[in-house]
């Protein structure tokens, strides 16, 4: 058996280390070896890059969201208290 | 310096108020949390302005202390000595998903205009949802690491995680995780 040959099993975990650390190289280089041969490893580490695009921006989402008058109430007081 | 020079405190609710309240509630998850988090901060503000040292604006400076009190939040009680057992480790989800050579059982699909999802108000709801189904822990792990861009030494400390390679499986298997939830939940839902 060719022991540079990484199962896809392995390759996933190589994918999401590859968002926390630089792989060093022969792992690197299998891995994208791996990537151009298996077209579903290839989609997950694009569906992982996709999610982690999408987790950068979720500040986007809560732009409508906003203090409910009572949070602002209650917090305009204590302000005015240590303010006193 | 005496509380009466304090610039204008008064109107920070007004200022930053709900900028602060969205930066926590999209990291904490909890709109009584996200409340306390902008009234602590506020407050934290103005007990400690003598360390205002204007070199950055009064809201970059707030910014920093809210920053402080939401790492505060993960690293309280409910984080410490978690530890991952094994149906959180996932290994079902990878026995679902691979045969006993650690081949795919199924071929992934591509997924279709995903980045037009990034504009569509039911998408975020679906990729909350999906983080929320998360264990309670591996959710905040996801969001403190992703989005508030925690270095893995930290997120270490805070999670209870004992190593940092422990610390990528889990972020391993959450995105194994959240994948799953949004290839059923979005991607290939009708």
């Amino acid at each position: 058996m060719n022991k540079s040959m990484l199962k896809c099993k392995e390759i996933v975990e190589l994918v999401s280390n590859s968002f926390e650390t630089s792989i060093p190289w022969p792992k690197r280089w299998q891995m994208k070896l791996h990537l151009l041969m298996c077209k579903t490893c290839d989609q997950y580490y694009k569906q992982l890059l996709f999610i982690q695009k999408a987790a950068a921006k979720m500040d986007s989402h809560f732009k409508n969201a906003s203090l409910s008058s009572t949070a602002c109430n209650r917090i305009q007081e204590k302000i005015k208290d240590v303010l006193k | 310096m005496s509380k009466t020079h304090i610039p204008q405190p008064e109107t920070w609710l007004t200022d930053y108020g709900d900028m602060f309240y969205r930066y926590a509630l999209v990291r904490v998850r909890s709109e009584s949390i996200a409340e306390d988090l902008v009234q602590d901060t506020l407050l934290a503000g103005i007990q400690s302005f003598e360390n205002y040292k204007g070199q950055s604006t009064v809201k970059t400076w707030l910014t920093g202390i809210l920053k402080h009190k939401i790492i505060d939040h993960f690293r309280s009680a409910k984080h410490q000595s978690v530890s991952l057992d094994e149906s959180e480790l996932g290994d079902d989800l990878l026995s679902y998903q691979f045969d006993d050579q650690g081949n795919w059982k199924t071929d992934l699909v591509e997924w279709v205009t995903p980045d037009q999802s990034i504009d569509n108000d039911q998408f975020w709801q679906v990729f909350n949802s999906c983080i929320d189904r998360l264990p309670n822990h591996l959710g905040d792990l996801f969001i403190l690491r992703t989005l508030h861009g925690l270095s893995s030494d930290d997120c270490c400390k805070i999670m209870g995680h004992t190593s940092t390679n422990q610390l990528w499986v889990a972020l391993s298997r959450i995105r194994m995780k959240l994948r799953l939830c949004l290839e059923t939940r979005w991607f290939n839902h009708e």
